[in-house]
């Protein structure tokens, strides 16, 4: 019990998380977990006489899958003994420590700035070896090649497969003083998972909002208002070209690809109040899905692409509905009932649980509806938490949050049990996306 | 006649005329605010490309606790002075006068106009009905609480309402163009009663007046 407390956790974390000088993130674990798989990933080998090694391999796994919050990986300091070939792992020593799997693994230069990125992963208690691979990189993608070791690791401990090699778009606000007037500089960012290599991908001086995935994760929509105006935009992640699809009279909003890539649901308030409508992207047709007096917004696509989830105050306060898009009379069934502020959803990859805004007590908080047995469970312990988003496994839901009032971005496990900050120096972060699979 | 609350009122539109009187306009800005605009709908690529333009530094500064007042950029307040450059019976300076109220203030989660704010509603009704020429931007927002799309939702409704209370009054649909902001460019920072109370707003822009 002791060993798992969450405050030890805390320290023992920060002993084993080095964070390089190039880090734009700070990685903060604010609530710790009992009954992860105790791993060890020693410290990769590296051959003295070429220098010092580009990328503690290790580390970047081990921060990987304590994140998960299935995982606790033993810290550095406590280890018994550092083996990087299997001919030296002694598997009684981890067994003492009771550590059940321990990855060893060497990080060999080759030719032309090349790399191999070899591991071995052990049941201590077999003394059998579970994985072995190599992975080739180079100095540009050896960050990649650890998060993938760290997918390859987390599948074969938890039977689910890893999000570690993926990205997380969101949008962050700095306010500046110039002249005696406060500006404000909207970027719309993409970073790796664990919150390294941020860019910014779109820069404005009015805000940016609503940032959404393709399927394919090589394109984000999201809502600009520029020329004080809003729009729903694409843009291409790489090289950077833009489109406006949206630019109606009233709202362009909360834009949502539909799981095929071929459609896009959103926010319209051209023919009077916000109602939901659906884009047929290549032939450019527009479906009404609601009609309503009220605010119907925020809308997701189940898995299946047949129906959408979304944001209604049809009954006086905004409450999760569903509507199916087979039929042509689009009949939308109230989906929540807990309390009387619930919004902004977010759909589990499997369908079978929602995560929302969940308002109460003037608070904001993020909980989760499983749609099977109707367990409604509040995960978060914020003033602010907003903009839930799921990890393409399930795993984790990304969320906003305030910090003595500053936006950061923070994670919670799927099951509660594991929270952590993302901290971004210098920026108010918010609206965070996570991309889906990109491999 | 709640004082602070006329202060508040005359100091978020001061600041408001004052914020955007000092800002530049880039090129795409104008462009971007052309009339035209208004009606043009659907896919357009191209247009409007400004990344990184259309800045006018709208927000005040951070006020730090519920009762502190705003600051130009000479560091004097910025409650009810006549605006430099103004006519002196200008309506829209004189503190007297309803149309110097530009601000629609809102309880929490509602988007109907508070009884008090009809007479203000009504007179720039009359004014940009004998001013046919006249257009307006309402410009729809919200308190920080609640989801972002949401509080998008919330202020066009907020927007709505002031419209369609204008429409009533003769107000043609071209002279008004309603754009909800919703939590994103708030009137005064902070987390607090009073900044939330300020933030929930509609407000009345006349296009080249502001």
């Amino acid at each position: 019990m002791d060993r798992y407390t969450p405050l030890k956790y805390l320290l023992l974390w920060l002993l084993c998380l080095a964070v390089p000088a190039q880090a734009a993130l700070e990685i903060r674990i604010t609530q710790g977990v009992e009954g992860a798989l105790p791993v060890a990933i020693v410290p990769f080998g590296w051959p003295a006489q070429v220098g010092t090694s580009p990328l503690d391999v290790a580390a970047v796994v081990s921060a990987d899958l304590h994140r998960s919050g299935l995982i606790s990986p033993l810290p550095v300091a406590r280890m018994p003994e550092r083996p990087t070939r299997a001919a030296e792992l002694d598997v009684r020593k981890w067994r003492q420590q009771r550590v059940d799997y321990v990855a060893i693994g060497q990080l060999i230069p080759a030719s032309g700035g090349r790399y191999n990125v070899q591991f071995q992963l052990f049941d201590t208690i077999s003394g059998e070896q579970l994985m072995g691979y190599s992975i080739p990189a180079e100095a540009r993608t050896l960050r990649q090649a650890a998060h993938h070791v760290s997918d390859l690791i987390f599948e074969r401990l938890t039977g689910k497969r890893g999000a570690f090699n993926t990205r997380v778009a969101f949008v962050s606000a700095q306010r500046s003083q110039q002249g005696g007037s406060v500006r404000s500089q909207y970027m719309l960012q993409v970073a790796d998972a664990d919150g390294y290599n941020p860019r910014t991908i779109f820069r404005s001086g009015q805000p940016i909002m609503s940032p959404m995935w393709s399927p394919d994760g090589r394109r984000l929509a999201y809502v600009s208002f520029e020329g004080r105006r809003p729009a729903i935009w694409v843009q291409n992640i790489d090289g950077g070209e833009r489109q406006r699809i949206a630019a109606f009279p009233g709202i362009n909003g909360a834009p949502a690809w539909s799981p095929d890539g071929s459609k896009i649901a959103m926010t319209l308030s051209k023919d009077g109040a916000p109602n939901i409508y659906v884009y047929d992207l290549p032939s450019q047709r527009l479906i009404q899905i609601t009609n309503t007096n009220a605010i119907d917004t925020e809308a997701r696509w189940m898995p299946d692409g047949r129906s959408l989830v979304f944001t209604s105050d049809r009954a006086g306060s905004p409450q999760i509905y569903q509507v199916g898009l087979d039929g042509q009379d689009y009949r939308a069934r109230r989906l929540t009932f807990e309390g009387n502020y619930n919004a902004a959803v977010s759909v589990s990859p499997d369908g079978k649980t929602l995560a929302m805004v969940h308002g109460g007590g003037g608070r904001y908080r993020i909980a989760t509806l499983n749609l099977h047995n109707g367990n409604f469970r509040v995960l978060t312990e914020g003033r602010l938490d907003e903009s839930p988003s799921f990890a393409p496994n399930g795993s984790m839901i990304l969320y906003a949050t305030d910090d003595r009032g500053r936006g950061v971005l923070a994670a919670v496990s799927e099951d509660g049990r594991v929270r952590q900050e993302l901290i971004l120096q210098d920026a108010e972060v918010r609206e965070p996306a996570w991309s889906p699979f990109l491999n | 006649m709640n004082r602070i609350k006329l202060i508040g009122v005359l100091v978020v539109g001061a600041l408001l005329l004052a914020g955007c009187a000092a800002s530049t306009k880039k090129p795409a800005d104008e462009a971007a605010g052309d009339p035209s605009a208004m009606s043009g709908a659907g896919t357009d690529p191209g247009a409007a490309d400004g990344a990184g333009v259309g800045a006018d530094g709208r927000m005040p500064g951070d006020p730090g606790a519920p009762d502190v007042i705003p600051l130009g950029p000479d560091g004097s307040p910025l409650h009810a002075e006549p605006l430099p450059g103004g006519m002196g019976d200008d309506p829209f300076n004189d503190p007297a006068n309803p149309l110097s109220r530009r601000v629609i203030y809102f309880a929490f989660d509602s988007y109907s106009v508070p009884a008090e704010s009809v007479p203000v509603v009504e007179a720039h009704g009359q004014y940009l009905a004998a001013n046919p020429h006249l257009r307006a931007r309402l410009e729809g927002h919200t308190d920080e609480r609640g989801t972002r799309e949401y509080n998008i939702g919330l202020g066009d409704r907020r927007a709505q309402a002031v419209r369609r209370m204008l429409q009533l009054h003769g107000v043609g649909p071209a002279q008004m163009e309603v754009v909800s902001f919703g939590e994103e460019l708030p009137a005064v920072l902070g987390s607090h009663e009073e900044a939330w109370r300020l933030n929930r707003r509609v407000e009345i822009v006349y296009e080249g007046r502001n």
